[in-house]
C-alpha cells in the first residue's frame, strides 16, 4: 500500500507515520525508515534506496523482501526524489511495483502532495492529511502549527487530527478520521531530526 | 517456493499468535489508554474544511478529473480564468490563506448520474448563502451538470 501523509510544517505528519510504523512493527513487519525511530528498524539512505530499486529478481535482498512483510517509512521523501532525474524514476516505479505485487506498506510524508512525484500521487492507495488540535470541553480545536516544540503542558493537551482518504473508482473518497494523543507517540522518534538532501552527501 | 505458498507463509507470520504475544509484551508497545486514539468513519464529523480542501481538491486536480474549460469565480466577486489556474493558485500556501479569508468550503451532496456524492462546495464567508449556492459555485468551478 502506498500511503501519502501530508500537512503543513509541525502538523504531526512524522508522528502519525511513526505511529503507523509502530503498529506494523507490533504485527511482525520489518521496519525500514530514513529517520530514527525508537523501535527495531533499519535506517537507510538515498543511495540504498536507489540500489534497492535497481536490483534484479534473483538478488538476495529482493528475495528477502519477497519472503517477509515489510513497512517502509520515508519522511519528506520529496527531498530525495526529483522527477527530472532518471535515477529517481526507478525508485518511484519500484515503489509502485512493490506495493502492487507484494504486501509492502510504503508511507511517505510531504507538506503538500504536489511535492511528491506524480507517479506516487497517481498510484497512491491512501492519503492522510494532518493537523494539530487541542481537546477542550470534549471538542477538538485546531491550533497553529507555528510553534514546533511545545512545553509539557501544551503537549499534554495536543492531538494530531488525521483525516484519511482512500482511492476509489471516482477518485478520492473519505475513509476515516483519527485523533491521536501526541504525547503517547512523541518518544518514538526524534522530533529534531532533519532529513538531509542527497547533495549533502550524508543521506 | 511457489507463489501461493509464499503468500500463505506471509499470512502465517502476521497471524501467528505466538509472535503477536511476543510483540505485545515487548517494550516498544505503546501503552494506550481510553481516549488516546479516537477513530470515526462519519464524514460529517470533519471539522477542518482547510484540511479537507487541501486533500480532496488537490487530488482532484492531480487526477485531472476536472475539465479545464470551466470558468471559476475569483475570490472577491467572480472567478475568472481556467480551473487549473485557480487550483494552482490556491493550492499554494500564501494564496490559499488569502482565499480562505473570503471563502470557505462546505460539504455538499451532488447527484452525479444517479449517484450521490459528497463533494466540497464553496460559500462566501460572513454571508447567509444557502447550500444551494454552494452547489452552484461548485458546479461552475468543476463543470458538473
Amino acid at each position: 500500500m502506498l500511503h501519502s501523509i501530508v500537512g503543513s510544517m509541525n502538523s504531526g505528519k512524522t508522528l502519525y507515520m511513526t505511529r503507523l510504523l509502530n503498529e506494523d512493527f507490533l504485527k511482525g513487519r520489518i521496519i525500514i525508515t530514513n529517520y530514527f525511530v525508537n523501535f527495531p528498524h533499519m535506517k537507510i539512505n538515498r543511495d540504498f534506496l536507489l540500489k534497492l530499486s535497481s536490483l534484479g529478481n534473483d538478488d538476495y535482498i529482493t528475495k528477502l523482501f519477497e519472503n517477509n512483510l515489510i513497512s517502509i517509512g520515508l519522511d519528506e521523501l520529496w527531498i530525495w526524489l526529483d522527477s527530472r532525474r532518471s535515477q529517481e524514476n526507478t525508485i518511484a516505479t519500484w515503489f509502485f511495483n512493490q506495493t502492487s505485487k507484494s504486501d509492502m506498506n510504503i508511507y511517505f510524508t510531504a507538506q503538500n502532495n504536489k511535492q511528491n512525484d506524480s507517479r506516487l500521487r497517481n498510484n497512491m492507495h491512501k492519503l492522510t492529511s494532518c493537523t494539530r488540535a487541542v481537546k477542550e470541553n470534549g471538542k477538538y480545536n485546531e491550533i497553529s502549527n507555528e510553534t514546533r516544540f511545545l512545553n509539557q503542558e501544551q503537549l499534554d493537551l495536543l492531538y494530531i487530527v488525521a483525516v484519511t482518504y482512500k482511492m476509489g473508482i471516482f477518485g478520492l473518497e473519505y475513509d476515516y478520521t483519527e485523533r491521536v494523543r501526541a504525547k503517547k507517540f512523541i518518544n518514538l522518534y526524534n522530533t529534531k531530526e532533519v532529513i538531509k538532501r542527497y547533495k549533502d552527501g550524508t543521506n | 517456493m511457489p507463489k501461493e505458498e509464499k503468500k500463505q507463509k506471509k499470512k502465517k507470520q502476521e497471524l501467528n499468535p505466538v509472535i503477536q504475544d511476543f510483540r505485545n509484551l515487548n517494550p516498544y508497545k505503546v501503552n494506550l489508554e481510553e481516549g488516546d486514539i479516537e477513530k470515526e468513519t462519519d464524514s460529517s464529523s470533519i471539522e477542518d474544511s482547510d484540511t479537507y480542501f487541501r486533500a480532496v481538491l488537490g487530488e482532484l486536480f492531480s487526477k485531472k478529473n476536472i475539465s479545464s474549460k470551466t470558468e471559476y469565480v475569483n475570490q472577491k466577486e467572480n472567478f475568472v480564468g481556467s480551473k487549473i489556474d485557480f487550483l494552482s493558485d490556491y493550492l499554494g500556501l500564501p494564496e490559499y490563506h488569502t482565499f480562505l479569508e473570503h471563502w470557505e468550503f462546505k460539504r455538499v451532496s451532488l447527484n452525479r448520474g444517479g449517484r450521490q456524492e459528497i463533494v466540497m462546495g464553496l460559500e462566501k464567508r460572513n454571508e447567509d448563502i444557502q447550500t444551494v449556492q454552494a452547489k452552484e459555485n461548485l458546479k461552475k468551478i468543476f463543470g458538473i451538470n
